[in-house]
């Protein structure tokens, strides 16, 4: 009777188990299914921003064919992401492209596609997206112009696998995956774009998502590749069956049944630290896609400057897995002038990372065309609207001029520099117009700063100071005595130790901080 | 994490002058939907002004500033009422002095 008893137990144990390990399954796949559609959504800004920075420029220049083909073409051949990007005006679309880099358009190819296509994409301010899927070459399209502003669209195609099936670049999301990605909200197999499987996915055991895509959407479907939660979770109710069996029979003997019984317990004990140490890895799994979609879209490294040094950092925040908006910049310009910039998209998440890829290459744009600092920010103003996105940016963005010690400096309603000269440090405060995308047309002005012999610039944004509980202006005060006590070390040895002194405590908010020094 | 935040308070009182919603503590990322809440019902009766006494703020984050930013959007003028150190400094460094209108 005891022996049945166990029986029973041990069965209703390994049943208990299993379903927790399957519940554990669909967990997980629901989980990596939502991080693959992170990564695939920031893909987007990296076609959108070199279309939208090129219909901006051709509406600037009022179509200007060499304009566009100048900026266009490191964008297009076989290490970038198109085959094929042209000019078009959106009025005018019978006439052809006005001008075309790479392989001609597939969407000139067929009377009538380019008409019907650019008619619907009319109506509309995100990114066009047209499926050019019949034929060998099979090609996605995307257009991208701002409404309300001059004719002009700027148009790409990129090309796909020919064979449908190609491995994605192999990126944590969707390691233990195979997957499935569809252009539009089904999945016909007309409209698959690529797989890594042989078999249709949704056959089998299996997530979908549906990630907006321009004027479009992406349908992912994942299907684990094995046992998402590792071979120890898959063995557990094994492990379970077999301890039971020995804990049954030891139940026949009575004798033993406490001991039996605390043995179970530590079982299961074990099998909350094997969940728990999951969630962690998961945890742990998510912030680093995060990080390496930040560091993706900030610059590799910083140039070699003459007159002056150069150093930066980015410290993600301690709380949360979603990537931040804060952005800094340092390119040297063709008139021996440097250009710089630090920024900060508010809010978070894969929306705020596509405003801030936005923000920033269009103001590279703007500045390597010659504008002054205060209109690449006027400029920068008419691209977002809090209204429309829910997201507003500061950004402080200024011209260098090493040689003459000198520093142009316009100031969107972000946290004022650093100038710090050996004995004094001063926060360059005047002149602070709004944030970007909160008024329709905000007036900035630049105030021109005189910088002392060997002098270091420091910008940063709120994470490095904001504080729980202070005002802001504290947290200022703060940075301003850290960063005098070590300005004795080099760049970069001063810039590591502010920072690991100011966060030492953690910070929620991400943090960057961008230096030049005066070697002179 | 947010049992750490000192609590946040959100309450609104009708006045002749219209609707003034009182908000103290601390105000960021983690909490600001409550606020949220709070002024979109506000607004859903279309008052003339909306106010918003921030006296007892101690500290508020970019997500505060954003959502009062959105209010003003809305076409309901925005005031705010005797702000708190923290908030008058954001505000002002910030750049925002014009379009969120302090008093006094």
């Amino acid at each position: 009777m005891i022996f049945l008893t166990g029986l029973v137990v041990v069965g209703l144990l390994t049943w208990a188990s299993w379903r927790s390990f399957q519940d554990n399954e669909s967990r997980l796949l629901a989980s990596h299914a939502k991080e693959a559609a992170q990564v695939i959504n920031a893909a987007v800004p990296s076609v959108q921003t070199p279309l939208a920075a090129a219909a901006e420029l051709a509406d600037a220049t009022g179509g200007n064919r060499n304009d566009f083909t100048e900026f266009i073409q490191s964008f297009v051949g076989k290490q970038a992401p198109f085959v094929s990007a042209s000019l078009w005006r959106l009025d005018e679309p019978t006439a052809g492209p006005l001008a075309v880099v790479g392989a001609s358009p597939m969407l000139a190819d067929k009377p009538g596609r380019a008409e019907d296509f650019f008619s619907r994409v009319s109506r509309t301010s995100t990114l066009g997206v047209t499926d050019l899927l019949e034929g060998p070459s099979r090609r996605l399209g995307y257009e991208y112009h701002f409404a309300n502003r001059g004719p002009f669209a700027a148009y790409a195609e990129a090309a796909l696998p020919a064979d449908r099936r190609a491995t994605i670049a192999r990126n944590a999301a969707f390691s233990e995956l195979h997957y499935a990605i569809y252009l539009g909200n089904g999945t016909e197999a007309a409209n698959l774009l690529t797989t890594d499987s042989t078999q249709p996915l949704t056959k089998s055991t299996h997530s979908k998502v549906v990630v907006p895509f321009g004027d479009s959407a992406l349908t992912l479907v994942f299907s684990p590749r094995g046992t998402l939660g590792g071979a120890l979770a898959a063995d557990l109710p094994w492990i379970i069956a077999g301890a039971g069996v020995v804990f049954a029979a030891g139940a026949a003997l009575a004798a033993e049944t406490l001991q039996r019984r605390r043995r179970r317990a530590e079982d299961l004990a074990g099998a909350l630290d094997v969940a728990a140490a999951e969630a962690r890895a998961l945890y742990a799994e998510q912030r680093s896609i995060a990080l390496t979609l930040e560091q993706a879209l900030l610059p590799e490294s910083l140039p070699q400057l003459e007159g002056l040094e150069a150093g930066c950092r980015y410290e993600p925040g301690t709380m949360g897995v979603e990537i931040g908006g804060d952005w800094y910049d340092l390119v040297p310009l063709g008139d021996g002038s440097v250009f710089f910039a630090i920024g900060d998209v508010s809010g978070r998440g894969v929306r705020a990372a596509a405003v801030m890829a936005r923000l920033r290459f269009a103001m590279l744009a703007y500045a390597d065309q010659g504008d002054p600092p205060d209109e690449v920010l006027r400029k920068l103003s008419s691209l977002l609207h809090i209204e429309d996105s829910g997201h507003f940016a500061t950004a402080l963005c200024g011209l260098i001029r090493a040689d003459r010690h000198e520093v142009v400096v316009a100031n969107a309603g972000h946290l004022p520099f650093l100038v710090l000269d050996g004995s004094s440090s001063r926060f360059i405060v005047e002149d602070v117009g709004p944030p970007i995308g909160v008024t329709e047309h905000p007036v900035y002005r630049v105030a021109t700063i005189h910088v002392p012999p060997r002098a270091t610039l420091l910008g940063f944004t709120d994470g490095l100071i904001e504080r729980k509980g202070e005002s802001i202006d504290v947290g200022l005060g703060r940075l301003g005595v850290v960063a005098r006590s070590n300005q004795h070390l080099s760049l970069d040895a001063m810039i590591t130790s502010v920072v690991e002194e100011l966060t030492r405590e953690g910070t929620d908010d991400d943090a960057a901080i961008l230096g030049v020094r005066w070697t002179t | 994490m947010d049992d750490l935040n000192a609590p946040l308070s959100v309450s609104t009182t009708d006045t002749p002058a219209g609707p003034v919603i009182t908000v103290g503590g601390e105000l960021d990322a983690s909490n600001i939907d409550r606020l949220r809440s709070e002024v979109d019902s506000q607004l859903a009766s279309r008052p003339e002004t909306l106010k918003f006494d921030l006296s007892g703020i101690t500290f508020m984050d970019t997500s505060a500033i954003a959502l009062l930013i959105s209010t003003t959007k809305t076409g309901v003028p925005v005031r705010i009422l005797a702000p708190s150190v923290p908030v008058r400094t954001v505000i002002e460094m910030t750049g925002l002095a014009d379009v969120l209108v302090m008093e006094p």
